[in-house]
């Protein structure tokens, strides 16, 4: 088989598959509705076609809502990489530090988010700042163990070069460290990149509000819910899901550009 | 100059080296030779202040390792470059560290790297680079700073043969116009004796200088000395002194 031919038929199989699993949806719904009367029908499992217009017909309301998520997201994600680079530092700076520290980095990991959301709604607040400090603690722990690993396992005979040049410690930092990590940090943020959404979402569930008319995706999803509009819900879905791979694509994108002139990670089968 | 006096190495409980006495002068090529495990690049390392003498004393030029950094370079057993670095970034490094100015390291290095030959390979990443470019590019970068003591540890054990035969006459060639004091660490007695004037065989457990082994070759050494029978004599003899250790 030509090469051609095998790439318009590996780009052709998601397709099909697609066609495929839109097909039984619409099976499964049919023969649901048929026992329950299609009334109920349109409730429980709407038909595909219903969803898109759901869609359609919300598209305003669910633009503003993802724009919030969106920007809770990313404020979260943020604060996430800097904090967690910058604890990272320090983490890395002394074993004794990582020794005293790290244990308690791990003890705020282990304690599941949802649970402390309703605290940092009676601390700061419903609204963006809650929900932020939510995304923030899903996505700070990857960062922080992914960068530390990074920066403590250096190789050992790049130190010793950089201690034959008689490196300062800020150089060796600057000029051997950082950059030895950054695969590692990237890893670290790639994992934070797909959890932000997610993170942004559940704490728009907690803490989010309809302050000037429209909530975050989290907050729809709880509205929808509550009036059974179950096609918005499944556009609802349909719409975080798309969030979700725009911020992954950034995040790899960001990855690509940092690591495609060294890291074997990104350049394969290439040959001078 | 570089005096070793007494040097005893110990790694906790264990005795690395032992009772080291050796002197190099200005402008000798001195391999370190003997089994596994004798110490030789723990030797090395001494030398390079990289670890500290459990007793007696290492000196060069007058000044103890840490203080004599400046004067050598240290080329490791693996190429040992930046990966995210160019080969000229890689060999600007040392100068970079120095604080000296953009221009200036940049001309260095260049200039050392066409020493190496790789004029044509400047703006490649290392990973682009066959084995034996690489150890170039480790070897230019250790020249930049115009070391008086040279220290090599295993250079040139993972290249096969014709590359490391090619890379020795390029060194010799450095050498001979540089002048600096070498220590060179090896497993191949041919490598050693196509090198050096001194070769030092340690025996193991622990290491001891067994024998120094003078190599009364000419200075001029070229591809066409691994025929001559004076030099496989040597050969014969080093091969012979580092089985024999015990």
């Amino acid at each position: 088989m030509s090469s051609i031919k095998k790439k318009i038929l590996g780009a052709s199989l998601p397709v099909i598959s697609g066609a495929i699993l839109l097909g039984i949806w619409y099976l499964i719904s049919y023969l649901y509705g048929r026992n329950e009367g299609f009334d109920v029908q349109r409730i429980i499992i709407p038909f595909p076609h219903q969803i898109f217009s759901a869609l359609i017909n919300e598209r305003e309301t669910l633009w503003i809502a993802t724009k919030q998520t969106a920007f809770s997201a990313l404020i979260g994600f943020v604060a996430a990489v800097v904090i967690g680079y910058a604890l990272s530092m320090l983490l890395a700076s002394a074993v004794w530090v990582k020794k005293a520290l790290y244990p308690w980095v791990l003890f705020l990991q282990m304690t599941p988010v949802v649970v402390l959301a309703p605290i940092f709604v009676l601390w700061i607040g419903q609204g963006l700042p809650s929900i932020t400090a939510i995304t923030f603690m899903i996505g700070f722990f990857p960062i922080v163990a992914n960068t530390t690993m990074g920066l403590v396992s250096t190789d050992r005979n790049l130190l010793d070069l950089f201690e034959m040049s008689n490196a300062t410690k800020s150089q060796e930092i600057l000029y051997l460290r950082v950059p030895y990590a950054m695969p590692y940090f990237l890893t670290g943020m790639k994992i934070a990149g797909t959890l932000a959404p997610i993170g942004a979402i559940t704490g728009d569930l907690f803490a989010g509000s309809s302050q000037g008319g429209v909530g975050g995706i989290g907050f729809m999803v709880i509205l929808y819910n509550s009036q059974l509009k179950i096609p918005e819900l499944f556009a609802t879905a349909f719409v975080a899901c798309l969030l979700g791979f725009v911020f992954v694509g950034c995040v790899n994108w960001l990855h690509w550009f940092l690591l495609k002139n060294w890291h074997d990670s990104v350049r394969k089968n290439e040959i001078t | 100059m570089v005096h070793l006096q007494n040097v005893v190495k110990r790694f906790g409980k264990t005795t690395v080296l032992d009772d080291i006495n050796f002197k190099a002068a200005k402008g000798e090529f001195i391999s370190l030779v003997g089994p596994s495990g004798c110490g030789k690049s723990t030797l090395l390392k001494i030398i390079a202040g990289l670890h500290p003498v459990s007793e007696g004393t290492a000196i060069i030029d007058g000044m103890e390792p840490k203080n004599a950094r400046e004067e050598m370079a240290f080329i490791f057993q693996e190429a040992n470059l930046l990966p995210w670095k160019r080969v000229h970034g890689n060999a600007e490094l040392p100068l970079k560290i120095r604080g000296v100015a953009k221009e200036r390291r940049m001309e260095t290095a260049r200039k050392m790297l066409e020493l190496v030959n790789l004029s044509h390979a400047l703006d490649q990443f290392p990973w682009q680079l066959s084995g034996g470019m690489r150890m170039r590019v480790s070897i230019a970068r250790a020249l930049t700073l115009a070391p008086h003591v040279l220290l090599l540890d295993e250079p040139f054990g993972a290249l096969d043969e014709m590359t490391r035969d090619n890379l020795n006459e390029d060194l010799l060639r450095i050498h001979a116009r540089d002048g600096w004091t070498a220590f060179f660490v090896t497993h191949s007695a041919a490598e050693a004796v196509f090198l050096s004037n001194k070769v030092v065989v340690l025996s193991a457990n622990p290491g001891r200088i067994d024998q120094v082994i003078d190599i009364d070759l000419p200075t001029q050494r070229d591809a066409a000395l691994r025929e001559s029978p004076e030099y496989l004599n040597y050969v014969a003899r080093v091969s012979n002194a580092i089985r024999t250790v015990h």
